[in-house]
């Protein structure tokens, strides 16, 4: 009997506007209002409201069919201030009774890098917005694109969460497989390990010509679903993937729409919501002392910390943490955690070996090198430096 | 590549060391980086060269109205080769003695050797003609008729044109007509070593910005002096170094002056090659803000000396590198933002120099002699 954890992520970031060095101190918004508004639509129209649809369809009419999914915090007020519709959509699905949502940090954030304060702060607004969205408290936790390592699992477990999600990487895994429950060392949480290459083939080569199984199909897939001999798959991808990164065309919407009915032909398969999957018994318990991630070959922090632009610019956001908590400014707050979003970061990265071009891909809307996505990134930051200071100055 | 029997006649009008412009240094490199591969024989002007190549250098006595091969000064004979007798005088010469000699192709680099080119294209040799840059690059936007004619005679006879890069293709395709399926680009090669000198002592000039080029309105430095009011304007003890001359040296040192910049201006002139190793390794950055540049060898040049690069998008080195701020040239503000930032971000200059010298490496003269030699082989071979 296998497992299916289908799960999806539902991000956007505040990005941010071009920013002159001449305009630091001039006290102007940081944010691309239009720009954000923009892809917004555009996303809301060719993948959310459309994928959303046809979930809770699948859900009315396969009582079986189970979707897991998980929001950042700048994509539910992005929702709520740009498209409105697309959280109607959501509490629809969530009305269906198939959806589980896990939860996350509320900007899309390195906060574990930045202290524990900041941490729990973030995971906890973003479980005051479930609860008041959804009505929920999640027992799963994924932090910000899956970065993990032992700490991570404990601060989870402090923070009250049964179950936590990273990448199924070889880097610890070796030879085991991803689809057996283990529990992460040192604390009682049950980890729970993403499937990259059934995600993959979803999320990365379901429109690639030169893959060989392409083009993919509903009966292909489910036929690959029910050989697994493992308790379990999680599969996890972006939510884009479906209108978005894969256009219609491609033939994605249909593939989902299929997957449920054929599922349904294999009895050693069935959909689950991730927190069934705690009941699982752990076959052994997984150390992992330094960072994974489900990003880039290298599944680190390097798509975000790999390059001394990206460290400095971390660092120097970072820095603020005190001074910004001491103005006790909501508004100043909630800007400089926009700030921390991992997006910009990621903006910055030079790598080079093969993820040049996803990197590129989620770039080239914003900047045309990572070069102007630091610079511009690093004006704003004095900008914002001094807007601090002022205030810190009026306070006294 | 041995066994390739190609004999090569290459025309120019300059030929480095004793060269004017960038285009004398260009043939150069093209010839070395040939000389023991192909049989090679260069044809230049009465220069009294002597230079290190191992190719046939035939020198071209002939009428000169002007004395403009005084060679070992440093002043610009391109500019007064400007009266249409002196080119078909030359052209008359550059003929007569090339066809007393037998090749397989022609290699004409721009206008001025063209009408020689054409004329032993009709005696039965096929013409390659080189575009280094076109005659509107070269006066702003001001091209003399005659020359512009020259040009796409040129091209419109040779049997293949050579460019340095798709931006100066798409010049030729828009301002002469020629079809893209006769132009080949093949991208200039710099030498790396050259440029890994270092300079120890202290520098006494404190921060720098670096500009290296001839001053003529393509290049850019009426944007740049405007830009430069702006940064010193927040950063007063920055400099900004300008290497070069040119028509428009008198009218830049004047702006400069009304723009208050005489303090952090340095108007050098004309440097020896090792001064300008010196400038390069000492700089802070470099900035190439050109109107339009049909290659950019310097920026390549800034990136082997290991300094971070701001170019416009209007030039041949923006469609191919990547470690380097790209800025619309007439874009003044965004031009000093970025200056502003590689001086004030060092985790930012530094990220750029070293990705941007890495990036420089692939541009190795091997690479540029295999692009040459596969268009010497089209020609021939068909």
């Amino acid at each position: 009997m296998v497992k299916l954890g289908f799960s999806a992520v539902l991000h956007q970031p505040w990005r941010i506007r071009k920013f002159n060095f001449l305009e630091i101190g001039q006290g102007k918004n940081y944010f691309d209002e239009e720009l954000n508004k923009s892809l917004f639509k555009r996303i809301s129209r060719k993948s959310y409201l459309p994928t959303l649809k046809i979930m809770t369809e699948l859900a009315e009419d396969h009582k079986d069919f189970r979707i897991n999914l998980s929001f950042t915090g700048s994509f539910l007020d992005q929702a709520e201030r740009y498209r409105p519709k697309v959280l109607t959509a959501l509490k629809e699905l969530n009305k269906t009774g198939a959806l589980e949502i896990a939860a996350e940090t509320y900007y899309h954030s390195l906060a574990f890098l930045v202290s524990a304060g900041e941490f729990d702060a973030q995971v906890k607004l973003h479980l005051k917005k479930m609860k008041e969205l959804f009505n929920v408290r999640p027992v799963i936790f994924r932090n910000t694109e899956s970065f993990y390592n032992n700490d991570v699992a404990k601060a989870a477990e402090r923070l009250g969460f049964k179950g936590i999600i990273t990448e199924g990487s070889e880097k610890f895994l070796g030879w085991r497989s991803p689809g057996h429950p283990y529990r992460a060392d040192g604390t009682k949480l049950m980890l729970l390990l993403r499937n990259y290459r059934m995600s993959d083939d979803i999320g990365f080569r379901f429109s690639a010509p030169m893959w060989e199984e392409y083009p993919l199909t509903a009966d292909k897939y489910a036929s690959w679903m029910s050989a697994v001999s493992d308790p379990y798959v999680m599969i996890y991808i972006d939510f884009e993937t479906f209108g978005e990164h894969h256009w219609p065309e491609t033939g994605i919407m249909e593939f989902l729409r299929h997957l449920p009915s054929e599922m349904s032909k294999y009895s050693n398969v069935s959909w689950v919501k991730l927190s069934e999957l705690l009941k699982l018994k752990p076959v052994d318990s997984l150390d992992i002392p330094w960072f994974v991630s489900w990003a880039d070959v290298d599944r680190d922090l390097s798509a975000w910390l790999g390059n001394r632009m990206q460290q400095s610019a971390f660092n120097s956001h970072k820095s603020l943490e005190a001074d910004v908590k001491k103005t006790a400014d909501p508004e100043l707050l909630e800007t400089w955690r926009k700030l921390g979003t991992s997006d910009h970061f990621y903006y910055m990265s030079t790598k080079f070996a093969g993820d040049e071009e996803v990197h590129n891909y989620f770039r080239c809307e914003v900047y045309s090198s990572p070069y102007e996505a630091f610079s511009n990134y690093m004006n704003i930051l004095q900008d914002f430096k001094l807007a601090v200071k002022n205030k810190l100055a009026r306070v006294k | 590549m041995e066994g390739i029997e190609i004999r090569i006649a290459m025309l120019t009008s300059e030929l480095f060391p004793v060269f004017a412009g960038g285009l004398g240094k260009a043939v150069y490199n093209f010839a070395k980086s040939l000389e023991n591969q192909l049989d090679i024989t260069i044809f230049i002007p009465k220069l009294e060269w002597d230079g290190d190549l191992n190719c046939k250098i035939v020198e071209i006595p002939f009428d000169l109205t002007l004395h403009v091969y005084k060679t070992r000064e440093k002043f610009s004979y391109a500019e007064d080769w400007d009266s249409r007798t002196q080119t078909d005088n030359f052209n008359r010469a550059l003929t007569k003695l090339v066809s007393l000699e037998q090749f397989d192709i022609i290699h004409a680099h721009d206008w001025m050797t063209f009408p020689a080119g054409i004329e032993l294209q009709k005696q039965g040799t096929p013409l390659i003609v080189h575009m280094h840059s076109t005659e509107y690059d070269r006066t702003g936007g001001n091209p003399r008729d005659w020359v512009v004619k020259m040009e796409k005679a040129g091209m419109e006879a040779a049997d293949l044109v050579i460019t340095n890069s798709r931006y100066l293709q798409c010049e030729l395709e828009k301002l002469y007509g020629i079809p893209a399926s006769k132009i080949r680009v093949v991208y200039n090669g710099i030498n790396m070593a050259k440029f890994q000198k270092s300079f120890f002592g202290t520098k006494k000039l404190g921060p720098y910005v670096l500009f290296v080029g001839r001053h003529t309105i393509q290049k850019g430095l009426w944007q740049l002096l405007h830009a430069a009011r702006l940064v010193i304007d927040k950063r007063p003890e920055t400099k900004f170094m300008i290497v070069g001359k040119g028509p428009d040296t008198p009218s830049l040192i004047k702006l400069a002056a009304e723009l208050g910049l005489h303090e952090n201006m340095i108007f050098t002139g004309q440097v020896s090659e090792e001064q300008l190793v010196a400038a390069y390794r000492l700089a802070d950055l470099f900035v190439m803000p050109s109107v339009s540049e049909p290659f950019g060898l310097v920026a390549l040049e800034a990136a082997a000396a290991e300094k971070p690069i701001i170019i416009s998008k209007t030039s041949g080195v923006a469609e191919f590198f990547y470690h380097c701020f790209k800025v619309d040239y007439w874009d003044i503000r965004r031009l000093a933002s970025h200056i502003l930032e590689l001086l004030e971000y060092s985790p930012l200059s530094d990220e750029m120099s070293v990705r941007g010298f890495r990036e420089a490496q692939n541009f190795t003269w091997d690479k540029v002699s295999q692009g040459l030699v596969h268009v010497y082989k089209e020609v021939k071979h068909g």
